[in-house]
């Protein structure tokens, strides 16, 4: 579904992504962690096209999609989360939705036709979405008025509203409660179960190993762990990374 | 004083200039409010479509060509201003577009052929369509109103669609756009060429109405400060927001008229009334009379 061959980017003498390759495998949930700072969100930029890369490749699909434009990629069926949420906060909770699906009539000329079915079918697709991460009822607030839990499950619905098959969800579990957590939580895996592959980053360790069939370990830019998690959790070179080496 | 109000010439044009400032004012919220960006070559549009309609219409051209030609021709300038600026972050295409303010009106001063530079082009005609004369002032008025009608039902239609919901999204966050697919590069260029567009449409009627386009400072800092202000006030984002904000402040204008000032006085007391007004605005309610939330600026 998706490999990062030998990517590398740098800001100025900073190596945030040095020379890492991974792959992430269709239909499974890989889960990304690493202390911060580790490269993680410019891993996401890059892989989303939001950064260009110094060296190496994005392959989506069997395509090589490293020069490719954001938008692009989005279309390939690519959709992510950001770690600090980017709604359309001005706009109604709906709107946020229908203007991610797939056949939203958004070409110029298409105003002029009458279009009034098309755009109710659509309307009706995003209230199932806003319904199935249970804010529905909140749908003709404008997004800013949601609680923080709420944006957060709008935004994660706004990138499943774009039919992606593939979706990248930055700190899904970050300064949430639990019973929000565990609803997020279903809902991947629901997802998941209908055919979407995932790579979330996540600093909430037991959700993320719960939930993560692959965990791919960064520090410095760099892949330096790759395994299921409990093999993840007994790497030395892991709990190094995290808390330093032990003294001999 | 009172006969000068009830002048019914007076009321006339007063409502010629209003009608002409809200479509004005309403495509540039296209920009300001929608795409979220400080757009500040809106006067340059406008004057293009001004030169080129009475240029065109002065040469014996049918009305409805020179008039769509000189939208046309705004669109144009729209495009190319757009491609090189339109990927700059906001604030770098509020200077790349005063920047083109500055170059068509240097160009309008000094290209003496065509435009007559400072001395301007006197006797611009009105029309008359299908045996109809519209020199008349009432008759003109009526004109103006039915051609920005339709022009803002165009523009109404287009941003209440989805078109107009992807330009929302820009506004308000572009990188999430993007990621959602979305070419926004695409959809700004677009907006810009409609916005412009109708910039040079106004261009046209503004021409014929006072039947004399020119002089020194005409499309200039002044008028730009004056549709902004349209803009700001009515507020950025609302449709009806520019027609109510046009109305609003020609009325404050004109108003200055009936102060108990000299003659002189008015002119620079009009300019500082609209400015202090702008200032009242941006502290008291800055998302103008109808207006909803204005973040773009803090980007």
């Amino acid at each position: 579904m998706l490999k990062v061959q030998n990517l590398h980017k740098a800001f100025g003498g900073v190596k945030a992504v040095n020379h890492c390759s991974f792959t992430v495998e269709k239909g499974s949930i890989t889960g990304m962690i690493g202390p911060n700072g580790a490269g993680k969100t410019t891993m996401f930029d890059l892989i989303t096209g939001l950064m260009e890369p110094d060296e190496g490749h994005i392959i989506i699909k069997g395509k090589n999609v490293t020069s490719h434009p954001a938008h692009k990629r989005a279309k390939m069926g690519i959709a992510r989360t950001f770690q600090a949420i980017r709604i359309f906060s001005e706009m109604k909770t709906l709107d946020n939705i229908v203007v991610a699906l797939k056949d939203h009539p958004e070409k110029m000329y298409q105003a002029f036709l009458p279009l009034k079915k098309k755009q109710k079918k659509i309307e009706e697709r995003a209230m199932e979405l806003l319904k199935d991460v249970g804010i529905a009822d909140k749908a003709h607030l404008n997004a800013a008025e949601l609680s923080f839990g709420q944006q957060k499950l709008l935004e994660i619905a706004r990138a499943v509203a774009t039919g992606a098959d593939l979706l990248l969800l930055d700190e899904p579990a970050a300064g949430i409660n639990l019973t929000l957590l565990n609803q997020i939580r279903d809902y991947i895996l629901k997802l998941n179960k209908e055919g979407k592959t995932f790579l979330i980053v996540e600093h909430n360790m037991p959700f993320i190993m719960g939930i993560s069939e692959k965990i791919i370990v960064l520090d410095y830019g760099q892949e330096i762990a790759v395994g299921t998690p409990e093999k993840i959790q007994n790497s030395d070179r892991v709990i190094e990374a995290y808390l330093g080496k032990k003294k001999e | 004083m009172l006969a000068a109000i009830v002048n019914p010439g007076y009321i006339i044009g007063f409502l010629t200039n209003m009608v002409i400032f809200a479509l004005l004012g309403l495509s540039l919220n296209i920009i300001i409010g929608y795409i979220g960006y400080l757009n500040l070559g809106h006067v340059g549009f406008w004057a293009i479509g001004a030169y080129t309609y009475t240029l065109l219409l002065m040469n014996g051209t049918n009305y409805f060509v020179a008039l769509l030609a000189g939208g046309v021709a705004a669109g144009i300038s729209g495009l190319l201003l757009g491609i090189p600026t339109l990927k700059l972050k906001s604030h770098y295409i509020a200077i790349a577009s005063l920047g083109f303010t500055y170059i068509v009106y240097s160009l309008v001063i000094n290209l003496n052929d065509l435009t007559r530079g400072p001395l301007g082009i006197p006797g611009i005609p009105r029309p008359v369509i299908f045996g109809i004369d519209f020199s008349g002032d009432l008759a003109y008025l009526i004109l103006s109103i039915i051609i920005v009608s339709i022009s803002c039902l165009i523009i109404y239609i287009l941003l209440r669609s989805p078109w107009g919901r992807i330009l929302e999204t820009i506004r308000e966050d572009e990188i999430a756009s993007k990621s959602l697919g979305k070419n926004i590069f695409k959809y700004k260029i677009q907006a810009f060429i409609l916005s412009a567009f109708f910039a040079g449409i106004a261009g046209g009627i503004f021409a014929s109405f006072h039947e004399y386009i020119g002089g020194p400072g005409a499309f200039f800092l002044p008028q730009l400060l004056f549709i902004l202000s349209v803009v700001m006030m009515g507020g950025a984002g609302s449709f009806w927001g520019s027609i109510v904000g046009a109305a609003a402040l020609m009325t404050m204008y004109e108003a200055v008229r009936f102060l108990p000032i000299e003659a002189t006085l008015v002119g620079p007391t009009q300019q500082a009334s609209f400015a202090l007004v702008l200032i009242l605005i941006m502290i008291i309610h800055p998302r103008g009379i109808m207006g909803r939330k204005i973040k773009t600026f803090q980007k």
